[in-house]
């Protein structure tokens, strides 16, 4: 099924582990060197940002070299049929030229392969649409979305495809519950989403899947909780069949699972020092604010942001504290490796600068002369 | 790290015994790091409490409420610096060791407050007067000096938000095309210098092994606003080709640090906005729009070639670069 030579992909990741540990000085660069050449990698995978760039030019290239070709057969291509063909051949073309570069060149998450697949796949789902008349907002397109997700994550170990076949699954629950049974939709897709998240984990120490299976973890993780969030349940069924709030049935359980089931993820995470758990849950609170505050105003708004601000400061110092010599297993020391950790605080920063640029924005009496008049937006009033 | 594979190893043979227990030593620390995840609640803690009190400033005005809330972020202010300063190392010209991370963020906190205070002061009693910029230029100043002092990449990084603010420029990564007007020519030609001056920031920095590290905040706000503003130069001026120039000149600059840093999303970004350049300037020559069928297959032709030619450039980059790279 995977077109990568099983050889391959586990020197890869034999070579990815000494490297790591020739970072941590655990091995001397004889063993390092020798190791690199004694399991050798044909795979062809770039630096990270080097892949990015790949990518964008892989799509134009295929964008624009659909554009030539349609051009050239503009004169065939006047029905909806008929463009919708062009796009299955080209999707074929696309795909041809994926396997060909990964039997030939070996690229392996290099942002070719990446750009190849999505074009291919995103041609395939245009191609049924047109010839087939599949609407965006039925089962049967969501099938296919799951079909083609579940393909690309198999054969040629894409993670976001995996996503997709996700987001395609509950497309196809959703639609196929929504007008039939709006009540056991909400339950339903939760139910898949533990299904999955429980199969995923279960299967998390796959050699080659791994990275795709902690990615679905999250996302189950966070489909389970949306699909039994009130808001989201209660504006789904006000959008759909026009409710008014009272008429909800068994709102308590929403709102009881709303709050509940981070806490749930929360001491899970704790439990079972799971990261996955542990992270979903800490930004689920988050959502659980948002809801509470958007049904009941609680507090006036800043007043909530001061109490909360320092209710979080004040956790986090004392956990600090608490964990400045570890405890329980847990510790507050970072042991990301210096490159990582550097990256981090890089990124850290940049969160920094663009959330906090905009100080409250007060009447007209804070506006200044000089610098500012052209600087729309740029911090301007300080 | 993989113990039972490094077990195998070993038992093969490549792996001497003394660096299979250094393995072991770090594979086995079973700990489990809640940093990072201690770290993001401290900065919601900051975010939301700088914010709320920004606000209820603001609400207050005129009250007598007002005074207290004042006198709060005062004393919260000063509290800041004051645990800061306490917690800090020594200072170097180095990065100096991680300190605790709660002292972090209340040097983070303490300039946001200041950065309150200042504007209240200066909107409310004009203290800093209505010569140009004074407002932004002061707590550009004690930013700036905060970052060098306390060793904070984030609090350079609002340093430099505003240097770029009191300039006349957005140059937050989402407001850098949004927020600014390019095609007034002032605001084109106030995004070159201040390109130029964080680049020249950056390089100093390096050169002169001053805070080595802040190198690489410096050139990434200063390459993105120096490129941008070449490109709306090249966009909007008249005629081009000068800037066309200066865009390559640019180009090659950043394509000589980013060798010298062996820094892929430099070289990325670089091969990027010379490569939109390039594009602008034939679509431009080619004039699809009064062309003719004949010119548009031409330009689509282009952007194919062209595509599969910067593809291969940057494939070639990435393998020039990684030789440099002495770990492979």
């Amino acid at each position: 099924m995977i077109i990568y030579h099983k050889q391959d992909l586990d020197h890869a990741l034999l070579q990815e582990e000494v490297r790591t540990a020739f970072k941590k000085e655990c091995i001397t660069k004889e063993e390092y060197q020798h190791m690199m050449q004694q399991y050798p990698s044909r795979l062809y995978t770039p630096n990270p940002f080097i892949r990015i760039g790949l990518f964008l030019l892989t799509v134009l290239v295929v964008l624009f070299s659909f554009g030539l070709f349609a051009l050239l057969f503009a004169a065939g291509l006047k029905s909806e049929e008929a463009l919708g063909g062009y796009c299955i051949f080209f999707c074929l073309v696309t795909y041809a030229a994926l396997e060909i570069f990964i039997r030939e060149k070996q690229h392996y998450r290099s942002g070719v392969d990446d750009g190849l697949a999505w074009s291919a796949a995103g041609l395939a789902l245009a191609g049924c649409m047109l010839t087939s008349g599949l609407a965006v907002g039925a089962a049967p397109f969501y099938g296919l979305v799951f079909l083609l997700g579940t393909f690309f994550a198999l054969r040629f170990l894409n993670m976001l495809m995996g996503l997709a076949a996700f987001a395609g699954l509950t497309g196809v629950v959703y639609y196929t519950l929504v007008y039939a049974a709006p009540d056991v939709l909400p339950f339903a897709v939760m139910l898949l989403s533990l299904g999955v998240y429980l199969g995923a984990r279960r299967y998390t120490a796959s050699r080659y899947y791994a990275p795709t299976l902690q990615l679905l973890q999250v996302a189950a993780l966070a489909m389970l909780y949306a699909a039994g969030n009130y808001y989201v349940v209660r504006e789904t069924r006000g959008a759909l069949f026009g409710e008014a709030a009272g008429q909800m049935p068994a709102g308590w359980l929403f709102w009881a699972l709303t709050i509940l089931i981070p806490l749930a993820y929360l001491y899970a995470g704790i439990r079972k020092k799971d990261k996955i758990l542990l992270r979903t849950g800490l930004v689920l609170v988050a959502a659980v604010v948002f809801t509470v505050r958007y049904y009941h105003t609680v507090l006036p708004l800043e007043t909530a942001m001061v109490l909360g601000g320092v209710v979080m400061m004040l956790l986090a110092y004392g956990l600090l504290r608490y964990l400045a010599v570890p405890k329980h297993g847990f510790s507050s020391e970072a042991t990301d490796e210096a490159e990582t950790l550097k990256g981090l605080q890089i990124a850290e920063s940049l969160v920094i600068a663009q959330t906090f640029k905009e100080a409250p924005r007060p009447d007209n009496r804070f506006e200044f002369g000089g610098g500012t008049s052209s600087g729309g937006g740029a911090g301007s009033e300080y | 790290m993989n113990e039972q594979l490094f077990e195998e190893l070993a038992a093969k043979g490549q792996l001497s015994p003394a660096s299979l227990r250094k393995v072991k030593a770090i594979a086995g620390n079973r700990l489990f790091s809640v940093h990072w995840e201690l770290k993001t609640i401290l900065y919601l803690g900051v975010l939301l409490l700088s914010g709320g009190l920004g606000i209820l400033i603001y609400e207050n005005i005129d009250t007598i409420g007002h005074q207290a809330v004042l006198a709060l972020i005062a004393a919260l202010c000063a509290g800041c610096f004051y645990y800061s300063l306490r917690h800090k190392p020594p200072f170097s010209r180095l990065q100096a060791t991680p300190n605790n991370a709660f002292a972090d963020y209340s040097v983070l906190l303490g300039c946001l407050l200041f950065l309150t205070f200042i504007t209240y002061l200066q909107a409310q009693y004009n203290v800093f007067g209505t010569c140009y910029g004074s407002a932004t230029f002061i707590p550009m100043l004690v930013l700036f000096f905060c970052a060098y002092y306390f060793d904070h990449l984030g609090v350079l990084s609002l340093a430099i938000t505003n240097f770029a603010a009191w300039a006349g420029i957005a140059i937050t990564p989402f407001d850098v095309l949004t927020g600014n007007d390019f095609s007034s020519h002032t605001l084109i030609y106030t995004g070159m210098l201040a390109g130029v001056a964080l680049m020249v920031a950056g390089v100093l920095s390096t050169a002169r092994n001053f805070k080595k590290h802040f190198t690489f905040t410096y050139h990434n706000f200063g390459a993105h606003i120096l490129f941008i503003a070449c490109l709306a130069a090249l966009f909007v001026l008249e005629p081009y080709w000068p800037w066309l120039l200066l865009l390559a000149a640019c180009c090659a600059g950043m394509y000589y640090l980013a060798m010298q840093a062996r820094s892929f999303y430099f070289l990325l970004i670089t091969v990027l906005y010379a490569y939109i350049g390039a594009c602008y300037v034939v679509v431009r020559w080619l004039d699809v729009m009064r062309g003719g069928e004949g010119v548009l297959y031409l330009t689509l032709i282009y952007f194919i070639a062209s595509g599969i030619a910067v593809a291969r450039l940057l494939v070639n980059l990435n393998k020039k670069l990684k030789q440099h790279d002495h770990l492979s």
